[in-house]
Protein backbone atom coordinates (compact mmCIF):
# COMPACT_ATOMS: atom_id res chain seq x y z
CA UNK A 1 0.00 0.00 0.00
CA UNK A 2 1.75 3.51 -1.11
CA UNK A 3 -0.31 5.78 1.61
CA UNK A 4 -0.75 9.74 -0.03
CA UNK A 5 1.83 10.48 2.45
CA UNK A 6 4.84 8.56 0.43
CA UNK A 7 7.38 11.42 -1.25
CA UNK A 8 8.56 8.95 -3.73
CA UNK A 9 7.36 9.69 -6.42
CA UNK A 10 5.28 6.30 -8.40
CA UNK A 11 7.56 4.56 -11.02
CA UNK A 12 4.40 3.32 -12.56
CA UNK A 13 0.74 4.32 -12.12
CA UNK A 14 -2.45 2.23 -12.93
CA UNK A 15 -5.69 4.74 -12.75
CA UNK A 16 -8.90 2.87 -13.46
CA UNK A 17 -7.13 0.84 -16.52
CA UNK A 18 -8.51 -1.65 -18.55
CA UNK A 19 -5.93 -3.67 -20.48
CA UNK A 20 -6.51 -6.54 -23.22
CA UNK A 21 -6.24 -7.21 -26.48
CA UNK A 22 -8.48 -6.32 -29.71
CA UNK A 23 -10.90 -4.64 -27.43
CA UNK A 24 -11.82 -7.80 -24.83
CA UNK A 25 -10.47 -6.26 -21.66
CA UNK A 26 -8.17 -9.44 -19.11
CA UNK A 27 -7.35 -6.47 -16.33
CA UNK A 28 -10.30 -4.73 -15.36
CA UNK A 29 -10.42 -1.55 -13.60
CA UNK A 30 -6.89 -1.46 -12.18
CA UNK A 31 -5.53 1.02 -9.99
CA UNK A 32 -2.29 0.64 -8.43
CA UNK A 33 1.46 2.79 -7.49
CA UNK A 34 4.58 0.89 -7.60
CA UNK A 35 6.77 3.40 -5.71
CA UNK A 36 10.70 4.02 -6.56
CA UNK A 37 11.83 1.03 -4.23
CA UNK A 38 9.36 -1.08 -4.07
CA UNK A 39 9.88 -4.95 -4.97
CA UNK A 40 6.41 -6.53 -5.64
CA UNK A 41 5.77 -9.92 -5.98
CA UNK A 42 3.06 -10.45 -8.47
CA UNK A 43 0.87 -13.81 -8.23
CA UNK A 44 -2.02 -15.43 -9.35
CA UNK A 45 -3.22 -18.18 -11.03
CA UNK A 46 -2.90 -18.81 -14.95
CA UNK A 47 -5.27 -16.44 -17.11
CA UNK A 48 -5.48 -14.09 -14.14
CA UNK A 49 -4.15 -11.54 -16.07
CA UNK A 50 -0.66 -11.26 -14.66
CA UNK A 51 1.53 -10.81 -17.72
CA UNK A 52 -1.42 -8.71 -19.42
CA UNK A 53 -0.50 -6.28 -16.35
CA UNK A 54 3.07 -6.16 -17.51
CA UNK A 55 2.55 -5.99 -21.13
CA UNK A 56 0.18 -3.24 -20.73
CA UNK A 57 2.83 -1.07 -19.10
CA UNK A 58 5.17 -1.76 -20.99
CA UNK A 59 3.28 -0.97 -24.12
CA UNK A 60 2.56 -4.63 -25.39
CA UNK A 61 -0.77 -4.40 -25.44
CA UNK A 62 -3.52 -1.48 -25.19
CA UNK A 63 -5.03 0.50 -22.67
CA UNK A 64 -8.64 -0.01 -23.35
CA UNK A 65 -9.85 2.41 -20.67
CA UNK A 66 -8.32 4.53 -17.62
CA UNK A 67 -4.39 5.04 -17.81
CA UNK A 68 -1.63 3.92 -17.38
CA UNK A 69 2.05 6.51 -16.34
CA UNK A 70 5.57 5.32 -16.10
CA UNK A 71 7.20 8.28 -13.86
CA UNK A 72 4.63 10.60 -14.03
CA UNK A 73 4.29 10.23 -17.91
CA UNK A 74 1.36 8.93 -19.86
CA UNK A 75 2.16 5.40 -21.64
CA UNK A 76 1.80 6.57 -24.98
CA UNK A 77 4.16 9.51 -24.23
CA UNK A 78 6.82 7.79 -22.56
CA UNK A 79 10.17 7.80 -24.49
CA UNK A 80 12.55 7.17 -22.03
CA UNK A 81 12.35 3.09 -22.51
CA UNK A 82 16.45 3.08 -21.20
CA UNK A 83 14.82 3.75 -17.27
CA UNK A 84 12.79 0.40 -17.70
CA UNK A 85 14.24 -3.05 -17.89
CA UNK A 86 11.97 -5.82 -19.20
CA UNK A 87 12.82 -9.73 -19.06
CA UNK A 88 10.16 -11.64 -20.62
CA UNK A 89 8.48 -14.99 -19.81
CA UNK A 90 10.73 -16.77 -23.06
CA UNK A 91 12.86 -19.29 -21.88
CA UNK A 92 14.91 -18.78 -24.76
CA UNK A 93 16.42 -16.35 -27.20
CA UNK A 94 18.37 -19.08 -29.22
CA UNK A 95 17.20 -17.56 -32.53
CA UNK A 96 18.09 -19.20 -36.68
CA UNK A 97 21.78 -17.54 -36.58
CA UNK A 98 24.56 -18.22 -33.69
CA UNK A 99 24.57 -15.44 -31.39
CA UNK A 100 26.70 -14.96 -28.30
CA UNK A 101 26.02 -13.11 -24.95
CA UNK A 102 27.97 -10.52 -25.61
CA UNK A 103 25.52 -9.58 -28.60
CA UNK A 104 22.29 -10.01 -27.08
CA UNK A 105 23.07 -8.08 -23.78
CA UNK A 106 24.31 -5.29 -26.08
CA UNK A 107 20.73 -5.32 -27.58
CA UNK A 108 19.54 -4.10 -24.62
CA UNK A 109 21.62 -0.77 -24.55
CA UNK A 110 20.24 0.66 -28.05
CA UNK A 111 18.23 2.70 -26.16
CA UNK A 112 21.42 4.54 -25.30
CA UNK A 113 23.21 3.64 -28.29
CA UNK A 114 23.32 6.17 -31.57
CA UNK A 115 22.77 4.71 -34.69
CA UNK A 116 25.42 4.65 -37.41
CA UNK A 117 27.82 5.14 -34.28
CA UNK A 118 30.53 2.49 -32.98
CA UNK A 119 29.77 1.50 -29.33
CA UNK A 120 31.23 3.92 -27.08
CA UNK A 121 33.20 2.75 -24.52
CA UNK A 122 30.78 3.71 -21.59
CA UNK A 123 28.07 1.39 -23.71
CA UNK A 124 31.05 -1.74 -23.59
CA UNK A 125 31.82 -1.27 -19.97
CA UNK A 126 27.66 -1.13 -19.42
CA UNK A 127 27.47 -4.38 -21.54
CA UNK A 128 30.36 -5.78 -19.49
CA UNK A 129 28.93 -4.62 -15.88
CA UNK A 130 25.69 -5.99 -16.74
CA UNK A 131 26.91 -9.47 -17.67
CA UNK A 132 29.61 -9.52 -14.64
CA UNK A 133 26.06 -8.53 -12.50
CA UNK A 134 24.13 -12.04 -13.08
CA UNK A 135 27.65 -14.06 -12.97
CA UNK A 136 28.42 -15.24 -16.63
CA UNK A 137 31.53 -13.32 -17.57
CA UNK A 138 33.43 -16.41 -18.29
CA UNK A 139 30.57 -17.46 -20.88
CA UNK A 140 30.12 -13.55 -22.01
CA UNK A 141 32.24 -14.57 -25.80
CA UNK A 142 30.25 -18.22 -25.70
CA UNK A 143 27.31 -18.73 -28.41
CA UNK A 144 23.43 -18.61 -26.87
CA UNK A 145 23.22 -22.06 -28.06
CA UNK A 146 25.72 -23.63 -25.81
CA UNK A 147 24.12 -22.28 -22.41
CA UNK A 148 21.58 -24.08 -20.41
CA UNK A 149 18.39 -22.85 -20.34
CA UNK A 150 18.93 -21.57 -16.44
CA UNK A 151 22.17 -19.36 -17.53
CA UNK A 152 20.10 -17.84 -20.53
CA UNK A 153 17.71 -17.03 -18.49
CA UNK A 154 20.60 -14.99 -16.48
CA UNK A 155 21.58 -13.28 -20.42
CA UNK A 156 17.88 -12.28 -20.44
CA UNK A 157 18.16 -10.06 -17.08
CA UNK A 158 21.66 -9.33 -18.18
CA UNK A 159 20.06 -7.58 -21.36
CA UNK A 160 17.57 -5.80 -19.24
CA UNK A 161 20.14 -4.34 -17.09
CA UNK A 162 22.88 -2.93 -19.81
CA UNK A 163 20.52 0.03 -19.86
CA UNK A 164 21.15 0.41 -15.69
CA UNK A 165 17.09 0.99 -15.38
CA UNK A 166 15.40 2.25 -12.66
CA UNK A 167 12.39 0.02 -12.95
CA UNK A 168 13.01 -4.02 -13.75
CA UNK A 169 9.93 -5.99 -14.62
CA UNK A 170 10.19 -9.83 -15.25
CA UNK A 171 8.20 -12.04 -15.94
CA UNK A 172 8.20 -15.37 -14.48
CA UNK A 173 11.86 -15.37 -14.23
CA UNK A 174 12.36 -18.29 -11.75
CA UNK A 175 10.39 -20.80 -13.68
CA UNK A 176 11.96 -23.85 -15.27
CA UNK A 177 15.21 -22.67 -13.95
CA UNK A 178 17.53 -25.36 -11.93
CA UNK A 179 18.07 -23.92 -8.00
CA UNK A 180 21.99 -22.99 -8.82
CA UNK A 181 20.14 -20.81 -11.27
CA UNK A 182 17.61 -19.60 -9.46
CA UNK A 183 20.10 -18.83 -6.53
CA UNK A 184 22.38 -16.80 -8.95
CA UNK A 185 19.23 -14.85 -10.00
CA UNK A 186 18.39 -14.08 -6.27
CA UNK A 187 21.61 -12.71 -5.41
CA UNK A 188 21.23 -10.65 -8.37
CA UNK A 189 17.92 -9.04 -8.06
CA UNK A 190 19.18 -8.39 -4.43
CA UNK A 191 22.22 -5.98 -5.28
CA UNK A 192 19.96 -4.29 -7.37
CA UNK A 193 16.96 -4.18 -4.82
CA UNK A 194 20.05 -2.75 -2.38
CA UNK A 195 21.13 -0.36 -4.82
CA UNK A 196 16.99 0.80 -4.95
CA UNK A 197 16.18 -0.73 -7.88
CA UNK A 198 12.40 -0.85 -8.16
CA UNK A 199 11.49 -4.59 -9.20
CA UNK A 200 8.14 -5.98 -10.29
CA UNK A 201 8.32 -9.70 -11.02
CA UNK A 202 5.48 -12.30 -11.73
CA UNK A 203 6.05 -15.57 -10.00
CA UNK A 204 3.98 -18.85 -9.47
CA UNK A 205 6.40 -19.01 -6.09
CA UNK A 206 8.50 -16.33 -4.63
CA UNK A 207 11.11 -19.52 -3.61
CA UNK A 208 14.54 -17.97 -3.24
CA UNK A 209 13.34 -14.31 -3.97
CA UNK A 210 11.34 -14.72 -0.97
CA UNK A 211 13.12 -12.66 1.47
CA UNK A 212 13.65 -9.73 -1.25
CA UNK A 213 9.66 -9.11 -1.83
CA UNK A 214 8.85 -6.14 0.29
CA UNK A 215 4.74 -5.62 -1.28
CA UNK A 216 3.32 -8.77 -2.49
CA UNK A 217 0.17 -8.37 -5.29
CA UNK A 218 -2.28 -11.11 -6.03
CA UNK A 219 -3.87 -10.89 -9.14
CA UNK A 220 -7.58 -13.55 -9.77
CA UNK A 221 -9.85 -13.14 -12.92
CA UNK A 222 -8.47 -9.79 -14.11
CA UNK A 223 -8.71 -8.08 -10.27
CA UNK A 224 -6.44 -7.38 -7.59
CA UNK A 225 -7.58 -9.72 -5.05
CA UNK A 226 -4.63 -8.84 -2.54
CA UNK A 227 -2.15 -6.57 -1.85
CA UNK A 228 -0.58 -5.95 1.11
CA UNK A 229 3.27 -5.71 3.14
CA UNK A 230 4.75 -9.58 1.98
CA UNK A 231 4.60 -9.99 6.34
CA UNK A 232 0.77 -9.69 6.14
CA UNK A 233 -1.23 -13.22 6.89
CA UNK A 234 -2.95 -14.50 3.58
CA UNK A 235 -7.01 -12.80 3.58
CA UNK A 236 -9.75 -14.65 2.92
CA UNK A 237 -9.61 -14.12 -0.69
CA UNK A 238 -6.61 -16.54 -1.26
CA UNK A 239 -7.81 -18.85 0.79
CA UNK A 240 -10.91 -18.58 -1.44
CA UNK A 241 -8.76 -18.52 -5.06
CA UNK A 242 -6.94 -21.55 -3.63
CA UNK A 243 -10.50 -23.52 -2.94
CA UNK A 244 -11.83 -22.68 -6.37
CA UNK A 245 -8.68 -23.45 -8.74
CA UNK A 246 -7.64 -26.17 -7.39
CA UNK A 247 -3.45 -24.92 -7.39
CA UNK A 248 -1.55 -28.14 -6.28
CA UNK A 249 -0.48 -27.42 -2.10
CA UNK A 250 2.90 -26.15 -3.02
CA UNK A 251 1.93 -23.27 -5.03
CA UNK A 252 -0.21 -22.02 -2.43
CA UNK A 253 1.99 -22.43 -0.20
CA UNK A 254 4.72 -20.89 -2.39
CA UNK A 255 2.67 -18.07 -1.62
CA UNK A 256 4.81 -17.45 1.21
CA UNK A 257 3.17 -14.56 2.34
CA UNK A 258 3.74 -15.78 5.84
CA UNK A 259 6.47 -14.88 7.86
CA UNK A 260 8.18 -12.65 5.62
CA UNK A 261 10.15 -9.83 7.01
CA UNK A 262 10.16 -6.52 5.52
CA UNK B 1 36.65 -14.05 -70.30
CA UNK B 2 37.86 -10.49 -68.84
CA UNK B 3 38.39 -8.87 -72.50
CA UNK B 4 34.44 -8.97 -72.77
CA UNK B 5 32.99 -6.09 -71.64
CA UNK B 6 29.71 -8.03 -70.80
CA UNK B 7 31.76 -10.29 -68.52
CA UNK B 8 33.16 -7.72 -66.70
CA UNK B 9 29.93 -6.29 -66.20
CA UNK B 10 28.32 -9.19 -64.96
CA UNK B 11 31.34 -10.35 -62.67
CA UNK B 12 30.74 -6.93 -61.27
CA UNK B 13 26.84 -7.38 -60.35
CA UNK B 14 27.89 -10.99 -59.35
CA UNK B 15 30.39 -9.24 -56.62
CA UNK B 16 27.30 -6.75 -55.39
CA UNK B 17 24.62 -9.39 -55.12
CA UNK B 18 27.30 -11.62 -53.13
CA UNK B 19 27.17 -8.35 -50.96
CA UNK B 20 24.17 -7.62 -50.55
CA UNK B 21 22.40 -10.76 -50.74
CA UNK B 22 23.41 -12.21 -47.64
CA UNK B 23 23.78 -9.01 -45.37
CA UNK B 24 20.30 -8.91 -45.49
CA UNK B 25 18.96 -12.50 -45.69
CA UNK B 26 21.37 -12.69 -42.34
CA UNK B 27 18.38 -10.62 -40.71
CA UNK B 28 16.00 -12.90 -42.90
CA UNK B 29 16.80 -16.16 -41.53
CA UNK B 30 16.79 -15.29 -37.76
CA UNK B 31 13.35 -13.96 -38.45
CA UNK B 32 12.59 -16.66 -39.58
CA UNK B 33 10.88 -15.32 -42.95
CA UNK B 34 13.44 -16.72 -45.41
CA UNK B 35 11.63 -17.29 -48.32
CA UNK B 36 10.11 -13.82 -48.21
CA UNK B 37 12.75 -12.83 -51.00
CA UNK B 38 11.22 -15.41 -53.32
CA UNK B 39 8.12 -14.02 -53.15
CA UNK B 40 9.65 -9.96 -53.80
CA UNK B 41 11.21 -11.84 -56.83
CA UNK B 42 7.76 -12.55 -58.17
CA UNK B 43 6.39 -9.32 -57.53
CA UNK B 44 10.15 -7.60 -59.30
CA UNK B 45 8.37 -10.02 -62.39
CA UNK B 46 5.35 -7.52 -62.62
CA UNK B 47 7.48 -4.45 -62.31
CA UNK B 48 9.91 -6.25 -65.55
CA UNK B 49 6.82 -6.80 -67.47
CA UNK B 50 5.58 -3.33 -67.45
CA UNK B 51 8.97 -1.86 -67.86
CA UNK B 52 9.08 -4.35 -71.26
CA UNK B 53 6.13 -3.35 -72.08
CA UNK B 54 6.60 0.29 -71.69
CA UNK B 55 10.26 0.44 -73.17
CA UNK B 56 11.12 1.98 -69.77
CA UNK B 57 14.33 -0.06 -68.24
CA UNK B 58 13.44 -2.94 -66.83
CA UNK B 59 15.48 -2.74 -63.72
CA UNK B 60 13.69 0.38 -62.37
CA UNK B 61 10.13 -0.79 -63.02
CA UNK B 62 11.53 -3.98 -61.36
CA UNK B 63 12.35 -2.09 -58.63
CA UNK B 64 9.14 0.18 -58.00
CA UNK B 65 6.96 -3.03 -57.97
CA UNK B 66 9.53 -4.66 -55.47
CA UNK B 67 9.62 -1.95 -53.26
CA UNK B 68 5.95 -1.18 -53.09
CA UNK B 69 5.63 -5.25 -52.70
CA UNK B 70 7.71 -5.27 -49.70
CA UNK B 71 5.89 -2.54 -47.56
CA UNK B 72 2.43 -4.02 -48.26
CA UNK B 73 4.02 -7.17 -47.05
CA UNK B 74 5.80 -5.97 -43.88
CA UNK B 75 2.00 -3.80 -42.99
CA UNK B 76 0.43 -7.09 -43.33
CA UNK B 77 2.82 -8.86 -41.02
CA UNK B 78 2.53 -6.09 -38.69
CA UNK B 79 -1.51 -6.40 -38.47
CA UNK B 80 -0.97 -10.20 -37.44
CA UNK B 81 -4.02 -11.41 -38.74
CA UNK B 82 -4.29 -14.70 -38.77
CA UNK B 83 -5.17 -14.42 -42.97
CA UNK B 84 -1.78 -12.79 -43.25
CA UNK B 85 -0.39 -16.15 -45.11
CA UNK B 86 -3.36 -15.52 -47.75
CA UNK B 87 -2.21 -12.56 -48.34
CA UNK B 88 1.61 -13.00 -49.12
CA UNK B 89 -0.09 -15.73 -51.48
CA UNK B 90 -2.31 -13.54 -53.91
CA UNK B 91 1.15 -10.99 -54.10
CA UNK B 92 3.34 -13.54 -54.67
CA UNK B 93 1.17 -15.39 -57.28
CA UNK B 94 -0.23 -12.05 -58.15
CA UNK B 95 3.04 -11.10 -59.00
CA UNK B 96 4.13 -13.90 -61.46
CA UNK B 97 0.76 -14.08 -62.95
CA UNK B 98 0.64 -10.45 -63.12
CA UNK B 99 4.20 -10.41 -64.81
CA UNK B 100 3.89 -13.25 -67.83
CA UNK B 101 0.69 -11.62 -68.76
CA UNK B 102 1.36 -8.12 -69.26
CA UNK B 103 4.92 -9.32 -70.71
CA UNK B 104 2.41 -10.83 -73.69
CA UNK B 105 0.94 -7.45 -73.90
CA UNK B 106 4.40 -6.42 -75.37
CA UNK B 107 4.51 -4.91 -78.59
CA UNK B 108 5.36 -7.00 -81.85
CA UNK B 109 8.89 -7.57 -82.59
CA UNK B 110 9.86 -6.96 -78.89
CA UNK B 111 11.99 -10.28 -78.05
CA UNK B 112 11.37 -10.77 -74.78
CA UNK B 113 13.26 -13.50 -72.89
CA UNK B 114 11.88 -14.02 -69.39
CA UNK B 115 13.99 -17.17 -68.72
CA UNK B 116 17.21 -14.55 -68.15
CA UNK B 117 15.22 -12.48 -65.62
CA UNK B 118 13.98 -15.65 -63.77
CA UNK B 119 17.29 -17.49 -63.43
CA UNK B 120 20.14 -14.73 -64.93
CA UNK B 121 21.98 -14.28 -67.61
CA UNK B 122 25.54 -13.31 -68.13
CA UNK B 123 24.87 -11.23 -70.95
CA UNK B 124 22.30 -9.28 -69.70
CA UNK B 125 23.78 -6.70 -67.55
CA UNK B 126 24.19 -2.83 -69.36
CA UNK B 127 26.17 -0.22 -68.10
CA UNK B 128 23.04 1.78 -67.03
CA UNK B 129 22.01 -1.46 -64.63
CA UNK B 130 25.66 -1.26 -63.37
CA UNK B 131 25.25 2.12 -61.74
CA UNK B 132 21.92 1.78 -59.96
CA UNK B 133 22.99 -1.98 -59.08
CA UNK B 134 26.06 0.19 -57.73
CA UNK B 135 23.79 2.92 -55.97
CA UNK B 136 21.67 -0.25 -54.28
CA UNK B 137 24.53 -2.04 -53.09
CA UNK B 138 26.29 1.52 -51.63
CA UNK B 139 22.49 2.19 -49.66
CA UNK B 140 22.05 -1.32 -48.60
CA UNK B 141 25.44 -1.99 -47.18
CA UNK B 142 25.83 1.34 -45.26
CA UNK B 143 21.76 0.44 -43.76
CA UNK B 144 23.02 -3.01 -42.61
CA UNK B 145 26.48 -1.92 -41.06
CA UNK B 146 24.85 1.38 -39.51
CA UNK B 147 21.51 -0.26 -38.28
CA UNK B 148 22.85 -3.62 -37.92
CA UNK B 149 22.48 -3.67 -34.15
CA UNK B 150 19.22 -2.32 -34.52
CA UNK B 151 18.15 -4.62 -37.16
CA UNK B 152 19.67 -7.74 -34.90
CA UNK B 153 17.65 -6.59 -31.78
CA UNK B 154 14.63 -6.58 -33.75
CA UNK B 155 15.02 -9.86 -35.58
CA UNK B 156 16.50 -11.49 -32.65
CA UNK B 157 13.22 -10.86 -29.98
CA UNK B 158 11.03 -8.32 -31.74
CA UNK B 159 8.28 -7.90 -28.47
CA UNK B 160 11.67 -7.43 -26.70
CA UNK B 161 12.62 -4.34 -28.97
CA UNK B 162 9.20 -2.41 -28.98
CA UNK B 163 9.26 -2.82 -24.77
CA UNK B 164 12.29 -0.65 -24.85
CA UNK B 165 10.96 1.75 -27.50
CA UNK B 166 12.58 0.77 -30.56
CA UNK B 167 11.32 2.31 -33.64
CA UNK B 168 10.37 -1.60 -35.06
CA UNK B 169 7.60 -1.07 -37.78
CA UNK B 170 10.23 1.32 -39.01
CA UNK B 171 13.12 -1.05 -38.71
CA UNK B 172 10.67 -3.88 -40.41
CA UNK B 173 9.94 -1.58 -42.65
CA UNK B 174 13.55 -0.89 -44.03
CA UNK B 175 14.73 -4.19 -44.24
CA UNK B 176 11.85 -4.97 -46.41
CA UNK B 177 12.78 -2.39 -48.98
CA UNK B 178 16.53 -3.61 -48.39
CA UNK B 179 15.18 -6.86 -49.16
CA UNK B 180 13.80 -5.94 -52.23
CA UNK B 181 16.79 -3.93 -53.70
CA UNK B 182 18.36 -7.09 -53.20
CA UNK B 183 16.46 -8.99 -54.90
CA UNK B 184 16.51 -5.96 -57.98
CA UNK B 185 20.46 -6.32 -57.88
CA UNK B 186 20.32 -9.94 -58.22
CA UNK B 187 18.13 -10.10 -61.50
CA UNK B 188 20.84 -9.90 -63.93
CA UNK B 189 22.87 -12.48 -63.04
CA UNK B 190 21.16 -14.82 -60.47
CA UNK B 191 17.36 -14.12 -61.55
CA UNK B 192 14.26 -13.41 -59.78
CA UNK B 193 13.88 -17.07 -58.87
CA UNK B 194 17.15 -17.86 -57.74
CA UNK B 195 17.24 -15.00 -55.44
CA UNK B 196 16.23 -16.25 -52.25
CA UNK B 197 18.87 -19.35 -52.48
CA UNK B 198 21.96 -16.37 -52.42
CA UNK B 199 20.12 -14.87 -48.96
CA UNK B 200 19.64 -18.25 -47.53
CA UNK B 201 22.22 -20.69 -48.03
CA UNK B 202 25.51 -19.06 -47.53
CA UNK B 203 23.99 -17.91 -44.15
CA UNK B 204 23.17 -21.48 -43.35
CA UNK B 205 26.74 -22.41 -44.65
CA UNK B 206 28.15 -20.17 -42.07
CA UNK B 207 25.98 -20.83 -38.93
CA UNK B 208 27.87 -23.82 -39.37
CA UNK B 209 31.34 -22.93 -38.42
CA UNK B 210 30.64 -19.56 -36.21
CA UNK B 211 29.70 -18.83 -32.80
CA UNK B 212 28.83 -15.03 -32.96
CA UNK B 213 26.26 -12.78 -35.41
CA UNK B 214 28.96 -11.09 -36.59
CA UNK B 215 31.38 -13.80 -37.57
CA UNK B 216 28.25 -15.13 -39.23
CA UNK B 217 27.43 -11.98 -41.31
CA UNK B 218 30.87 -11.95 -42.22
CA UNK B 219 31.62 -15.45 -43.44
CA UNK B 220 28.24 -15.68 -45.47
CA UNK B 221 29.21 -12.70 -47.00
CA UNK B 222 32.41 -13.65 -48.35
CA UNK B 223 30.66 -17.40 -49.52
CA UNK B 224 27.77 -15.52 -51.16
CA UNK B 225 30.52 -13.37 -52.82
CA UNK B 226 32.68 -16.02 -53.56
CA UNK B 227 29.59 -18.47 -55.18
CA UNK B 228 28.19 -15.47 -56.62
CA UNK B 229 31.79 -14.22 -58.88
CA UNK B 230 32.54 -18.75 -59.53
CA UNK B 231 28.90 -18.91 -60.60
CA UNK B 232 29.60 -16.70 -63.15
CA UNK B 233 32.90 -17.52 -64.11
CA UNK B 234 31.69 -21.27 -64.46
CA UNK B 235 28.54 -20.17 -66.34
CA UNK B 236 30.87 -18.72 -69.56
CA UNK B 237 32.95 -21.80 -70.12
CA UNK B 238 30.36 -23.94 -69.55
CA UNK B 239 27.63 -22.09 -71.68
CA UNK B 240 24.92 -22.49 -68.72
CA UNK B 241 22.52 -19.62 -66.69
CA UNK B 242 24.43 -18.10 -64.62
CA UNK B 243 21.33 -17.60 -61.57
CA UNK B 244 21.24 -21.61 -61.23
CA UNK B 245 25.26 -21.92 -61.82
CA UNK B 246 25.48 -19.99 -58.85
CA UNK B 247 22.86 -21.48 -56.98
CA UNK B 248 24.81 -24.64 -57.23
CA UNK B 249 28.18 -23.70 -56.29
CA UNK B 250 26.33 -22.29 -53.20
CA UNK B 251 24.83 -25.55 -52.15
CA UNK B 252 28.19 -27.14 -53.10
CA UNK B 253 29.31 -24.82 -50.58
CA UNK B 254 26.97 -26.09 -48.19
CA UNK B 255 27.33 -29.89 -48.76
CA UNK B 256 30.99 -29.61 -47.87
CA UNK B 257 30.92 -27.97 -44.76
CA UNK B 258 28.02 -29.37 -43.63
CA UNK B 259 30.51 -33.18 -44.16
CA UNK B 260 33.30 -31.35 -42.96
CA UNK B 261 31.63 -30.64 -39.55
CA UNK B 262 30.33 -33.85 -39.11
CA UNK B 263 33.47 -34.99 -40.02
CA UNK B 264 34.85 -32.90 -37.05
CA UNK B 265 33.04 -34.00 -34.81
CA UNK B 266 33.24 -37.40 -35.12
CA UNK B 267 37.07 -37.51 -34.74
CA UNK B 268 36.21 -34.76 -31.55
CA UNK B 269 34.07 -37.54 -30.14
CA UNK B 270 37.01 -39.98 -30.73
CA UNK B 271 39.82 -38.26 -29.24
CA UNK B 272 37.86 -37.04 -25.98
CA UNK B 273 34.85 -38.41 -24.33
CA UNK B 274 33.86 -34.51 -24.74
CA UNK B 275 31.96 -32.85 -21.32
CA UNK B 276 29.08 -31.50 -23.06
Amino acid sequence: MTGPTAPAPAVVSFRHADIGYEGRAVLHDLSLDITAGEVVGLLGPNGSGKSTLIRGLLGLAPILRGSVELFGIERSRFKAWQRVGYVPQRQTVVGGIPSTVREVVSSGRLTTVQPFRWMRAADKDAVAQAISAVGLTSEASSSMANLSGGQQRRVLIARALASAPEFLVLDEPTAGVDSFNQAALADTLAELAAAGTTILLITHELGPVEPLVTRTLVLRAGEICHDGPSSEAPDEHDDDWHHHHGDPPERSSGLGLSGLGT
Amino acid sequence: MLQYAFMRRALLAALMVGLTAPSVGVYLVQRRLALIGDGLGHVALTGVAVGLVTSTTPVLTALVAAVIGAVVVELIRAKGRTSGDVALAVLFYGGIAGGVVIVSQAPPGTTVNLDAYLFGAITTTTSGDLLVFLLLTVAVVLLTLGLGRYLFAVSNDEEYALASGLPVLRLNLLLAVATSVTVVVSMRVVGLLLISALMVIPIATAQLLTRSFRSTVVLATVLGTAASVLGVGASFYADTPSGGTIVLFAIAGFVVVVAAVAVRNRLRRDVSPAPR
